[in-house]
């Protein structure tokens, strides 16, 4: 039997956008998020009582006032992890107050995917990504201690850099693998609300004196008496650097892991997950894809225009080519004791020991056990993918099954089943509207 | 309003809504565990996808150190390794 | 491409049965291509335990096979050494809760003793004096087995693919076959081929071919945990089976704390457990309910389990015959085209055997009688599709 409700999973600009216009047009929502506040990444808050402003104040407080205006129709579950449909379109949600449940459509919100590529002595500790700098930054109200630097590419490697020096710790050096200075005429192309944002890290940067070198790649990364020794190179200069602490980022790519095959609902991805195309354009497709649900479902659905996500879209579209560069590092040149997946240790070594019997997406995963971790794949399956190109054309398969993450047996059994039956789910949201 | 989780035994003063990974980091303990070629568990990609923050709640089981808040009493410890 | 696509024997489906019959043929020095959608181990072999057990097969045909299986396959580890690293022997447990259950463990240890299997019972008891720590209290005796084996069906395809040299093609989709009396043509989405004799191992893919022989798929979910472990964990020496599940191949319901389960430890340190039988059903058919059954009845038998994390859950699709029986041997009115298949999840242990015998079967020496009886003249009435 299903449920009258609809799922939207991750609270984020587009999720809870999503979620809103759903409301508005009648229907009942829940909104599952693992934080235990909603907002998502972007619009994360400080959670250990401090009360300096928060970025992005304005825009979040609209957010929410959208959502909270619709209150009567939206249950929002924090600290919860979606794990997974099953094939008869059951949803499984863990954590605080588990349920499985029977949605009638699912809506992904759960934003982008990080990509860092290998390097040698990625794995170190202090050895983080930009986007686990800046959750951390946001939530903790205070940068971490010691020497930061921030490499790899992307317009993020300056947000964060420019978050940082805001929060009283500017970054010892910001390395781009890019030449972004270098393309005046599509940066003044851009959308003003984008080129404002940007010229106010670049400016917070230049004020603190925050070294930027672009075209520099870090070759890698060794521990040396309790700091990092980072080997750069810009254009065949090689530099060492020492810091304590190093952000890498190789850009978003969308959220595609671990849905059912053919669900017997409708899923439809929105915002980053569906495509990276940043905040503002994921409140946008948060509204598109609920229209988009509810003309699926059969009932009357609110027009929406298309015109702001389509700048957007031409905006990221220029951004990528200003951050254009021929990769942060060539992975085909990484030396074989390069770890690619962290969660099973394999390295290039073994990636380049695979015969022509393991060649298959599917015995790239059974024998050579790239996927097949814990993360599932998420951190090493587009560079395994794109190192075996030649041999196989395509990479070991994703898995289109749940859990979407590792999660407890506990958790899974004490889910409360709400599925057989019209049983409403208990009004048990944990999330305030501050 | 602050408290104290013990990794390993240790006392670790947290303060409200950090987590288990941002209590232990300010502690100065940024190694959570060894990883199957001995490398160092820890906080990866902050936002409990990477695995990599993984470590041992006290009567619950395997989690990751980025993902969850910390609360007075809480005992926390580096993941076990596996038997072969 | 200019190869030469005529062989001495061409096999479709490269599983652990097809990379087995693949082996023994080229052994024989016969020369093999093997074919497959997509892959080696792609679907059942690929998705499975690799439990080599005599304990949990009927008595009868069945045990008798395993227990052939389960030497050569120790032959095929220590001897010819394709199983070398593959192969092991392991304890093995299997436990009762209720009543039926404890009576299904008396008529295993019955048969084990009848029939002189390579299995012995080191001990047989109340559960607290077991081998095994951490048992849950409904857990009230414990048979334990030493001899029982474990090979995973991937590494095994892969090391008698490996160790072969036959030609492996994949993907390649076999759309269609003749058999004549001069031999067989395969059609198939990289163009013609021929051979001799051509065995199908394809599985439940044989329905696409062969639509009228009396297969059905019986898939199983199956739930994959991670490494990590607390310090409470009890390490488990071996497969840890309740007894429903002997007797839920004789299909009796059972209360949902007794679901029938398995929890084997894998080399990894991760733990494999399953598993249901359910009718139908592709890999991507995993159900919630059917997976929180095992897992209640798991974490009864074993309370620590609820601790582990799960990264991975799949339905095995085992294919089945509508006898209990596979078929395996030539097709009465197709001379040359050989059939093996229909092992319902006992193909891992016994692809060892039917490899040598259906190898034997191609060169004509033919095979023993416990084979030959799973031949598929048996379904003398059965209508098979020439295309």
């Amino acid at each position: 039997m299903t449920d009258r409700r609809i799922l939207v999973v991750g609270a984020g600009p587009a999720g809870l956008s999503a979620a809103a216009t759903l409301a508005q047009a009648g229907q009942r929502v829940v909104v599952v998020d693992q934080a235990p506040q909603i907002g998502g990444t972007v619009y994360a808050q400080n959670r250990t009582g401090d009360t300096r402003p928060l970025s992005h104040a304005k825009e979040r407080r609209a957010l929410f006032d959208v959502v909270a205006a619709q209150r009567e129709r939206i249950d929002i579950h924090c600290s919860t992890s979606f794990v997974g449909l099953d094939y008869q379109g059951n949803a499984l949600i863990t954590g605080a107050d588990g349920f499985l449940f029977q949605p009638k459509a699912v809506i992904m919100a759960t934003g982008a995917r990080e990509l860092v590529q290998p390097r040698p002595g990625w794995t170190l500790p202090g050895v983080t990504s930009v986007g686990a700098l800046q959750v951390d930054l946001k939530t903790a109200g205070r940068p971490p201690e010691g020497r930061i630097a921030i490499a790899g590419s992307g317009s993020l490697l300056y947000a964060l850099g420019a978050q940082l020096t805001r929060a009283g710790k500017a970054p010892a050096v910001i390395f781009d693998a890019a030449h972004p200075f270098l393309h005046p005429l599509a940066t003044a192309r851009l959308p003003l609300h984008i080129l404002q944002e940007a010229t106010g890290f670049i400016l917070t940067l230049i004020r603190a004196r925050v070294p930027i070198l672009s075209g520099t790649r870090i070759l890698s990364v060794e521990e040396k008496k309790g700091a990092l020794s980072l080997k750069t190179n810009h254009g065949g200069r090689f530099r060492t650097v020492e810091v304590d602490r190093l952000g890498l980022h190789d850009g978003l790519a969308r959220n595609d892991y671990g849905l059912q095959k053919n669900p017997t609902i409708p899923v439809i991805a929105a915002g980053d997950c569906r495509d990276v195309l940043g905040r503002f354009a994921a409140v946008k497709d948060g509204n598109r894809v609920a229209a988009e649900i509810l003309n699926l479902l059969g009932t009357p659905a609110p027009g929406i225009s298309l015109t702001s996500l389509n700048t957007e879209k031409a905006a990221q579209r220029r951004l990528k080519s200003i951050f254009a560069h021929d990769g942060c590092n060539d992975l085909n040149d990484l030396p074989d004791e390069t770890i690619l997946c962290r969660c099973e240790n394999r390295s290039v070594a073994d990636l380049k020991a695979l015969t022509a019997t393991d060649q298959t997406p599917r015995m790239l995963r059974l024998n050579g056990r790239f996927g097949m971790g814990a993360c599932q794949g998420r951190f090493c399956l587009d560079w395994v993918a794109k190192l075996t190109a030649a041999e196989m054309g395509s990479g070991p398969s994703r898995p289109q099954r749940w859990p979407l993450r590792p999660v407890l047996i506990a958790e899974i059994l004490n889910a409360a089943d709400h599925s057989g039956n019209e049983t409403h789910i208990e009004e048990s949201a944990k999330c305030t509207f501050r | 309003m602050t408290g104290h989780i013990l990794w390993n035994d240790r006392d670790v003063p947290y303060e409200q809504g950090e987590t288990l990974a941002q209590a232990l980091n300010r502690a100065g303990i940024t190694h959570l565990g060894t990883g199957l070629a001995g490398q160092s568990r820890s906080v990866f990609c902050g936002i409990g996808q990477c695995q990599n923050c993984l470590v041992i709640l006290e009567g619950k089981g395997p989690c990751e150190a980025c993902r969850v808040l910390c609360a007075d009493g809480l005992a926390v410890s580096p993941v076990g390794t596996p038997h072969d | 491409m200019s190869r030469n696509l005529q062989y001495d024997a061409i096999i479709a489906g490269a599983g652990i049965i097809g990379a087995s019959i693949a082996w023994h043929a080229a052994r024989k020095g016969l020369k093999i291509a093997i074919i497959d959608a997509s892959g080696p181990a792609a679907a059942a072999s690929g998705a499975s335990d690799g439990a080599v057990s005599v304990a949990t097969k009927r008595p009868g045909v069945m045990a008798s096979l395993a227990r052939a299986s389960l030497s050569y396959c120790a032959d095929l580890a220590e001897q010819a050494q394709v199983l070398n690293g593959v192969f092991h022997t392991r304890p093995s447990y299997l436990f009762a809760r209720i009543d039926a259950e404890a009576e299904a463990l008396d008529r295993l240890t019955a048969m084990l003793t009848d029939q002189g299997l390579p299995v012995d019972v080191m001990r047989d008891g109340v559960a607290e004096k077991s081998s095994v720590p951490g048992l849950g209290e409904s857990v009230a005796r414990v048979l334990e087995l030493s001899g029982e084996g474990h090979m995973l069906g991937y590494e095994a395809t892969r090391a008698f693919l490996e160790e072969s040299g036959a030609e492996g093609h994949w993907p390649c989709r076999l759309d269609a076959f003749e058999a004549t009396k001069d031999g067989v043509i395969l059609h198939t989405s990289t163009g013609e081929m021929r051979a001799d004799r051509f065995v199908l191992a394809t599985g439940m893919g044989t329905t696409n071919l062969l639509p009228d022989l009396p297969l059905m798929a019986r898939s199983g979910q199956l739930i994959i945990t991670d490494r990590a472990v607390g310090n409470d964990w009890p390490d488990l020496p071996g497969p840890l089976t309740s007894a429903a599940y002997l007797l839920d191949k004789t299909a009796q319901a059972l209360p949902e704390t007794l679901a029938p389960v398995v929890i084997d430890p894998l080399a990894t340190g991760q733990l494999l457990i399953g598993s249901s039988r359910e009718g139908g059903g592709t890999e991507e058919q995993t159900d919630f309910h059917m997976a929180r059954r095992i897992l209640i009845s798991g974490v009864a038998s074993l309370p620590a389990l609820a601790r582990r994390r799960v990264i991975r859950v799949f339905a095995g699709v085992r294919t089945a015959t509508g006898d209990g029986f596979p078929i395996v041997g030539e097709l009465p009115d197709m001379p040359n085209v050989f059939l093996a298949t229909g092992f319902e999840g006992d193909g891992i242990g016994l692809a060892p055997l039917i490899g040598r015998e259906v190898a034997g079967m191609l060169t004509g020496e033919g095979a023993m009688a416990e084979v030959n009886a799973l031949s598929p003249m048996r379904f003398t009435r059965q209508k098979v599709a020439s295309q």
